[in-house]
């Protein structure tokens, strides 16, 4: 680790303070703040939980909304971070939408007839496509492929850059289960990608 | 395929976030929504954050080892205090009796002056005498065990009291001699105020007790000769003499009425004794403060 991203991590962890701090008063301008400073981490592990931009879009904004409800009723003694706070309600509000839409997946217009008709925007759908051939878009495939639990510590571990302990307040797990689970988890991920190398 | 390599490409996922336009416009949206539900919380909380901030201070700061030793010692005088706080009230036939005795051991090592430690022995012995003629008045005699109780305390009561007659006899040996430093002090004033050039400063020899009525006991009660003798008033050489007097009468009196299983009577006579004792001022020029009205008679009869 450079002497840079020892600097940035030290502000940032100054910074996640002060803005818990203001939380904790229920300051809104620090949520706010708090907002910009997380929404794209936790679109991010939303979109990678749902596999769309729309639904991460939309529990995104539910969310932070419900984080903000909780700290009117909460005076947040278990959390020590704020990130871990957000994304501890993203996974509860990812768990009650798949409840709430058990069929979601299966989600699809419908003809007179009551058959499923199948749209196609022919534009994007090259786009998606050359996305998918590229290393990015294989990771992105092969990591929808993992279980949800592995996937769940990869995108928070490798993507978000959450430390062990963040996961294991977010997961409600001892910290040393939590490293056996990534460690399986990135093992169970080389390996599909290693498949697909030898296809 | 590395692990490192794997690492790097599931960093470049991070690219993926969410749309600016789509940020923006959320924050509005969620601004709003804050500000519609939100209470301004900050100031009614903020008392009981100082409250809590405060009290997190105060515990680190009594959690340092000076403060913990402070807190260990007053902890163990307390219990000290309180432990002989708790003994006083024991009663002889308690198992704590014994640290009533210590406890009463110790308050006389510290006390310094011959009177003082005289008038407390006095009032230990008294207190002990009291306890007893308590337990006996409750103890029935009738059975072996009571009887043998019985016994045992009415053995322990005659030794608090030879105890207590022994102070008194101490208090008056003291009480003479505290008036005969007087009677110094008045002569060699006589003779200065005559210009004389000679000092008187030995003490008139002190006659023995006449033998009679009021010979209790020797050194504690005086007769009007004897005051006489001693060239100074009646009232003034006699006034702790006679008192010490009386209550030595009245420890009498309560043996007397122990024997004759009269106990409520013995009790009112140790109490009187214990009154008069304490009421005596060894150190005041013989005067008697707030001297019971027995004592009183007792000074004119000189």
């Amino acid at each position: 680790m450079d002497f840079n991203k020892i600097q940035n991590t030290l502000a940032g962890k100054r910074q996640e303070k002060k803005l818990l701090s203001g939380v904790k008063k229920r300051d809104r301008q620090a949520f706010i703040e708090a907002y910009d400073l997380y929404v794209d981490q936790i679109f991010r592990f939303v979109y990678f939980k749902v596999g769309n931009k729309e639904e991460a879009d939309d529990l995104t904004s539910i969310v932070f909304l419900k984080t903000w409800n909780y700290v009117q009723d909460s005076s947040l003694k278990d959390f020590k971070t704020l990130r871990s706070l957000i994304y501890k309600i993203a996974r509860t509000s990812i768990i009650d939408y798949y409840r709430k839409n058990s069929n979601f997946n299966k989600v699809a217009f419908e003809n007179r007839e009551g058959e499923p008709i199948d749209i196609k925007d022919e534009k994007q759908d090259i786009a998606r496509q050359a996305e998918i051939n590229s290393d990015f878009g294989i990771i992105e495939k092969k990591l929808g492929e993992l279980k949800d639990e592995y996937r769940e510590v990869i995108i928070l571990r490798f993507i978000d850059e959450l430390s062990i302990k963040e996961i294991a307040a977010i997961l409600d797990k001892p910290k040393n289960n939590v490293r056996v689970l990534v460690h399986r988890a990135l093992k169970a991920l080389r390996e599909l990608m290693e498949n697909k190398d030898g296809k | 395929m590395e692990n490192k390599e794997l690492i790097k490409k599931l960093n470049s996922l991070k690219s993926i976030t969410a749309d600016q336009e789509w940020k923006e416009r959320n924050r509005g949206i969620l601004f709003s929504q804050i500000s519609a539900t939100a209470v301004p919380a900050a100031e009614e909380t903020g008392a009981m954050i100082k409250i809590f901030v405060l009290l997190q201070r105060l515990v680190r700061i009594f959690s340092t080892p000076a403060w913990a030793v402070f807190f260990v010692c007053l902890l163990v005088v307390a219990g000290s205090v309180f432990s002989v706080g708790a003994a006083r009230l024991t009663k002889p036939d308690s198992s704590l009796y014994i640290a009533r005795i210590i406890s009463e051991k110790a308050q006389l090592a510290v006390t310094f002056g011959e009177e003082k430690k005289a008038k407390l022995s006095f009032r230990f012995a008294n207190d002990h005498a009291k306890d007893i003629t308590e337990i006996l008045a409750k103890t029935d005699p009738g059975n072996e065990a009571g009887k043998s109780k019985t016994e045992k305390l009415s053995e322990n009561f005659k030794k608090e009291m030879t105890v207590a007659k022994t102070k008194l006899k101490e208090m008056g040996a003291l009480a003479e001699l505290e008036e005969g430093n007087e009677e110094t002090k008045v002569f060699s004033a006589n003779l200065k105020k005559e210009e004389r050039g000679m000092q008187v400063s030995e003490p008139q020899p002190k006659e023995e007790p006449a033998a009679g009525k009021n010979q209790t006991d020797a050194g504690i009660i005086k007769t009007e000769e004897e005051a006489k003798a001693t060239n100074t008033p009646a009232g003034e050489i006699s006034g702790h003499s006679a008192n010490l007097g009386d209550a030595y009468k009245m420890l009498e009196e309560a043996e007397e009425l122990l024997n004759e299983k009269d106990h409520s009577g013995t009790l009112n006579k140790l109490e009187e004794a214990n009154n008069i004792v304490k009421n005596v001022d060894l150190g005041d020029k013989g005067e008697v403060k707030g001297v019971s009205g027995e004592a009183s008679s007792t000074q004119e009869t000189f």
